[in-house]
């Protein structure tokens, strides 16, 4: 039997015995029967984590985050059911229990107001608490920027920690950084679930900030339920709760370089029979026609700097996704079905590294000087569904079972015979064909299956359990359009299985103040390339099988309720691609023999803020990280450029971050900003990179930093209507292309610093039930030249409108 | 709200001490009192380092070939950059910007300042294209054979002169072809041309093939195409012999990979391995032949490429028979010489007989470098990234002249 087939045997296993034990522990109370139901304001929002309680029995349960619960084992007879969430007036509900096995019960509780000096007291919602818990966590809410005209690229590169590196406008190629590791080493989840499962299957900057509710960054210490070999954290993006009989927002923006961004959300809960639908979907499109410096030669093939427009480099994207189930039921608190389609269009205006001449003495001032693509296009779609399983088979046990199929195509094309020049014109037609140097149309198909699995088992009230199982299976092949007959290389078959086990225990003392979570992790991975030999017409098979191990630790402690230190630790492992393991058969050797990226990963971080009711609210945070990784993967080549993938080198990143948050003294203003110092730096003994141990990790910025400031004036036109002035001011620090120890330092490329300001209104209307607002926007309010590769300059001054209504 | 204050100012001031201690200072040379004079000989060192982004290029001049580099006192020149040089000056080909960079090296503290810079962007030349060949300080050529082009430029004006459409050069098995080391003499410019065996299976038409020379006329601005149909695929290099005239065309190490994984179509092939020759008009010699495997259980040729020939002998790299796995999968094919173990080997041109060489012995893969006063350099490389230069002092002694711990030497050459 292939190892492939044995571990999809253990998981099945698995499975079935997770199944099993919902079934045995469903069995436990058969006498008893079960109250559910949801909590609601008067407005009919979720409100999550409510207490409920028959005290009579000693039979109490907290409701989930969309404000649903469930009391099981309750006796026959009459019953005082209690609900309490704080800044919400209690409510008692008597129920008579006979001879219905469930009932269903709604509460819609009053808001609790207190008019003291006009701060008003109101719940944590989840995004707060999850902030508060011992995971080494930052929550980005969306609630404030979903009016503005950014996209998730840049909210997410106002977190500290983060860096978000563009080669251009929407849709452009994006290198996300989390404290310094980037690439597969951050891993990107929707809803739980890996992001390629979703119709945003095509990069985590371009997903609508609109069908977001807030995004979930873990920091070097992911949870367990993710089932991932995040090796420097993981990033979540979370869609906003079911909580509304009919609810809903969509928005239309329109702007500079011919962009249009729509979105349309709708959802529907049906209380009575547990019935609930979602649809969502996104409109993307942008010219990306912004102006760029550009060095061009005249017919003596001198240099002269022109600014132009981008010609070439148009985005499209679209998907929609639509969802149906029940929830709130006794054999299931939620079973639903979703189905997805994701395509998008991206054209090509230039290489990854164009060019760049910086001559001053002859007027060249950081502008591009290699020959722009015309023709390039890569364009991909996506398409899948998901089936979400959620259920309480006992008082204490839950089962979260998510799995997914996914089918998606990605193709390039890049066959033109013309040499285009920054005017976009059409300067030689080529006996070559290829803009990129070689011709290039290929197709790469992929089809994927996941499973999340995860069984809690609440002990006490302060102890819990949790195992969770992540299988994913991937399969990989293609063809080369431009490679007539049957030995194209491209056809090669890849199939990859990884299994992520996890074992976690969470417990809270001391009276909620204390929390600790434990907990540990197998990795395990199984490759299989099957590839046709075209000089003896057989099939070929590499293949391999790894197992590593990690393990982690995190806790909080609040000091006081306004001081609160947090610690986690994380041994977190990368297993190599199969590309990596394998190799491409003509440049790249394989090496059976690579091992995995690790990496021990350190946060500690401090919370400090003002007290409930103080007048003026405010928060600093400080979060000082370590992540010390050994057995990196890098390409090993020889003078002939022949080499394979090798874990040749090592790094260690420090740092701290710094961010604080202030409103209250000035009436309708908040303030707030952030700052991140990344100390990323090589620590190799050996290999490629010994001679350069000590200095910064190239190419990757260092230094960054954030404020904003919103000012709100209220009742303008209205009653319920008010004005947002905001400004948003971005600042990165210069850094070097190479090591920063090699070359004289007035001859080195760098990237240079970046000030971005961004400023805009916006017109708030209606109350919670209809709010409608629109946005007026300018971003790069000083038309500053601003590099994230060196080489790549991005789009200047732009304006945007966007209109945006919630219902 | 007073601590608050504070605190946010703590902030901002460690934020401000942070960025002023990131700038490093900049590398002023201090200067003394004494009277510059200029340095009695000049040479340049171009290398390549390993970054995780990619491999960055370097220059540096120096009166004497230094014994290390000393990177830090390089000049930084990006991704993808060639380098060559003409009489004093270095040149750079940045492929990406498509533009060739002239340098001037100060004869007294040897800092490098560009002198120019020629862009070829909008004549079709951009990408890892062959190399330029300089005539005089006022005329150079620059090829691009697969277009049809050669580029006639000015060094000394760093201007565009010409652009002549020529017959480009079409390979028969459709694949991407290059020149790679070409050779001036005589009034024309030699371009031997690198064949790379079909992509895919299975047949390849040897004779169609054949080992290619372009031959350039200066004067006439026109090319000829010459070909020996009696070996599959050349290399592209030479080994001049200056003595004679004569350039011996190199057989291509793709000739052991066609043979061994396709059917080749030819009865009349001469041995895979065998050394041909080009008179001093790019005339193949239908009468000259070595067959390197008559004497020696040679696999697959190696190099050197664009070597020089001493005392009528050529010293080469070969890959052995016994030493040669052939991947069973044809994807795989490009490991055969990735995987094997090079030997040097030398080759008696009076006799025709190879004999091992064992004054390498400790090497593998060394690349041919520059030729000064006949003296011959090479650089190798070592299994970790770094490389080494060496010097040929006699027919079979070699003095190992300078170490790059983590660089691979691309470039050395006497300026003056």
């Amino acid at each position: 039997m292939s190892e492939e087939l044995r571990y999809l045997h253990l998981t099945f296993f698995a499975v079935f015995a997770l199944l099993s034990i919902n079934y045995s522990v469903g069995q436990e109370n058969e006498v008893t029967y079960s109250i559910s139901g949801q909590v609601l304001d008067e407005n009919g929002k979720a409100l999550p984590y409510a207490n409920l309680l028959i005290a009579q029995q000693g039979i109490g349960a907290v409701a989930d985050q969309d404000g649903r619960y469930l009391l099981t084992g309750v006796p026959n007879g009459t019953h005082t059911l209690t609900v309490k969430v704080l800044g919400f007036k209690k409510k008692d509900r008597t129920l008579t229990v006979k001879d219905k096995s469930v009932y269903d019960v709604v509460f819609h509780l009053l808001e609790e107001v207190q008019t003291l000096e006009e701060v008003v007291v109101k719940s944590k919602g989840d995004a707060q608490i999850l902030q508060e818990s011992a995971q080494a966590v930052t929550v980005v809410r969306t609630e404030a920027v979903k009016l503005q005209t950014a996209d998730l690229g840049e909210v997410m590169a106002k977190t500290e920690g983060v860096s978000v590196q563009r080669s251009g406008g929407l849709g452009s190629r994006t290198r996300f950084s989390l404290n310094g590791l980037s690439g597969d080493q951050i891993r990107f989840f929707y809803d739980g679930i890996p992001l390629s499962f979703s119709p945003y299957a095509f990069g985590i900057v371009n997903v609508p900030v609109n069908a977001i509710d807030r995004v979930e960054v873990y920091k070097g210490v992911v949870p367990i339920q993710f089932g991932a070999d995040a090796l420097g954290g993981a990033v979540n993006l979370v869609t906003p709760v079911i909580s509304k009989k009919f609810g809903g927002s969509a928005s239309y923006q329109i702007g500079s370089f011919g962009t249009h961004r729509a979105t349309l959300n709708l959802q529907h809960y049906d209380d009575r029979s547990g019935f609930f639908a979602t649809v969502g979907g996104f409109y993307d499109f942008t010219n990306n026609n912004y102006k760029i410096d550009v060095a061009v030669p005249n017919e003596q093939g001198q240099l002269v700097q022109e600014t132009v427009e981008r010609f070439h480099d148009a985005y499209r994207a679209y998907g929609t996704n639509l969802r149906l189930g029940v929830r709130n039921k006794k054999w299931a608190k939620e079973l639903s079905v979703e189905g997805y389609y994701g395509d998008y269009e991206n054209e090509v205006q230039n290489s990854q590294s164009p060019g760049l001449i910086n001559e001053p003495s002859l007027g060249i001032n950081n502008a591009v000087a290699g020959n722009p693509f015309g023709e390039v296009v890569f364009s991909s779609f996506s398409v899948g569904t998901n089936l979400h399983y959620k259920v309480n088979p006992g008082r204490k046990w839950e089962l979260d079972l998510k799995a997914g199929y996914n089918y998606g195509e990605r193709e390039s094309f890049d066959v033109s015979n013309n040499l285009y020049n920054w005017f976009g014109e059409i300067v030689r037609v080529n006996n070559r064909r290829g803009e990129f140097g070689e011709a290039d149309n290929l197709v790469t198909i992929s089809e994927r299956m996941f499973a999340r699995q995860q069984l809690t088992f609440t002990v006490s009230q302060d102890h819990s359990l949790h195992l969770s199982i992540a299988p994913t299976y991937s399969y990989r092949t293609g063809d080369d359009m431009l490679v007539d007959g049957e030995f194209d290389p491209a056809l090669a078959k890849g199939k990859l299985f990884d299994l992520v086990t996890g074992l976690e225990h969470q417990m809270e003392l001391f009276d909620k103040r204390f929390q600790n979570i434990t907990f540990i992790k197998n990795y395990r991975q199984g490759i299989r390339i099957e590839s046709l030999s075209a000089s003896v017409g057989q099939v070929f098979v590499d293949k391999r099988t790894e197992s590593e191990f990690g393990a982690g630790n995190g806790l909080r402690y609040d000091w006081s309720e306004r001081f609160s230190t947090k610690l986690n630790y994380e041994y977190a492992i990368r297993l190599p691609r199969q590309d990596e393991i394998f190799g491409d058969g003509q440049l790249v050797a394989e090496n059976p023999g690579l091992g995995p990226e690790s990496s021990h990963n350190v946060n500690m971080a401090l919370a400090y803020g003002s007290n409930e009711d103080a007048i003026t609210d405010w928060q600093v945070q400080t979060n000082f990280f370590l992540r010390k990784i050994d057995d990196l993967i890098f390409l090993l080549v020889n003078q002939n450029d022949f080499g394979s993938f090798q874990n040749v080198w090592s790094a260690t990143s420090t740092g701290v971050e710094l961010s604080g948050r202030v409103s209250g003294p000035i009436r309708g203003l908040t303030v707030s900003g952030n700052a991140t110092y990344q100390d990323y730096r090589n620590t190799s003994e050996t290999g490629p990179f010994v001679q350069f141990r000590g200095d910064r990790i190239p190419n990757t910025p260092y230094l960054f930093a954030n404020t904003s400031a919103e000012y709100r004036l209220a009742h303008i036109l209205g009653k319920e209507n008010d004005l947002l002035f905001f400004w948003n001011f971005r600042y990165v620090n210069s850094f070097f292309v190479s090591w920063e120890s090699a070359g004289l330092q007035q001859s080195k490329p760098e990237v240079p610093d970046q000030n971005i300001h961004n400023a805009g209104l916006t017109y708030r209307t209606g109350s919670n039930r209809l709010r409608n607002s629109l946005t007026l926007e300018v971003r790069n309010l000083t038309n500053a030249k601003v590099f994230d590769f060196y080489g790549v300059q991005r789009p200047g001054r732009a304006v945007f409108v966007k209109l945006t209504t919630q219902f | 709200m007073k601590r608050m204050i504070n605190l946010l100012s703590t902030a901002f001031v460690l934020g401000i001490l942070l960025n002023g201690c990131s700038g490093d200072d900049n590398g002023n040379k201090p200067t003394g009192p004494e009277e510059p004079t200029e340095a009695k000989s000049g040479w340049m060192y171009g290398f390549r380092v390993p970054t995780p982004a990619g491999r960055v290029f370097y220059m540096s001049a120096h009166e004497e070939i230094p014994s290390t580099d000393d990177i830090s006192s390089a000049v930084e020149l990006g991704f993808n950059v060639r380098f060559f040089s003409y009489g004093e000056n270095p040149y750079t080909w940045n492929s990406d910007a498509a533009t060739i960079t002239k340098w001037n090296v100060d004869k007294t503290n040897f800092e490098l300042s560009t002198d120019g810079i020629l862009s070829l962007a909008s004549a079709g030349f951009s990408g890892a294209i062959g190399w330029p060949i300089f005539i005089s300080e006022t005329q150079a050529f620059y090829p691009n054979l697969r277009e049809g082009l050669i580029l006639e430029w000015n060094p000394s004006e760093m201007t565009i002169t010409d652009i002549y459409d020529i017959d480009p050069y079409v390979s028969s098995n459709g694949n991407s072809d290059s020149e790679l080391y070409a050779y001036a003499g005589n009034g024309k410019v030699f371009f031997p041309i690198h064949q790379s065996p079909p992509e895919v299976c299975c047949g390849y038409n040897a004779p169609e093939a054949g080992a290619v020379v372009g031959v350039f006329d200066i004067n006439t601005k026109t090319i000829e195409y010459k070909k020996d149909k009696r070996l599959m695929a050349a290399s592209g290099g030479f080994i001049v012999d200056e003595s004679t005239g004569y350039n011996y065309v190199v057989p291509g190490r793709q000739n052991a990979i066609v043979e061994h994984y396709l059917d080749v179509d030819s009865d009349d092939l001469l041995p895979r391995n065998t050394l041909l020759r080009m008179d001093a008009n790019g005339d193949f010699d239908p009468d000259f032949s070595i067959d390197l495997e008559a004497s020696m259980p040679v696999e697959i040729f190696m190099g050197p490429w664009n070597g020089r020939v001493m005392d009528n002998k050529i010293i080469m790299d070969i890959i052995k028979q016994e030493d040669v796995v052939y991947p069973e999968n044809f994807e795989d094919r490009w490991m055969a010489i990735s995987g094997s173990e090079t030997q040097s080997i030398v080759l008696d041109l009076d006799t025709k007989e190879a004999l091992p060489f064992t004054a390498l012995d400790k090497y593998s893969g060394l690349l041919y470098l520059t030729t000064v006063d006949g003296i011959n350099y090479y650089t190798g490389f070592n299994p970790d990234g770094g490389s080494f230069a060496l010097r040929q002092d006699g027919f079979d002694s070699y003095t190992e002249i300078s170490t790059l711990p983590n660089a691979s030497l691309r470039h050395l050459k006497k300026l003056w």
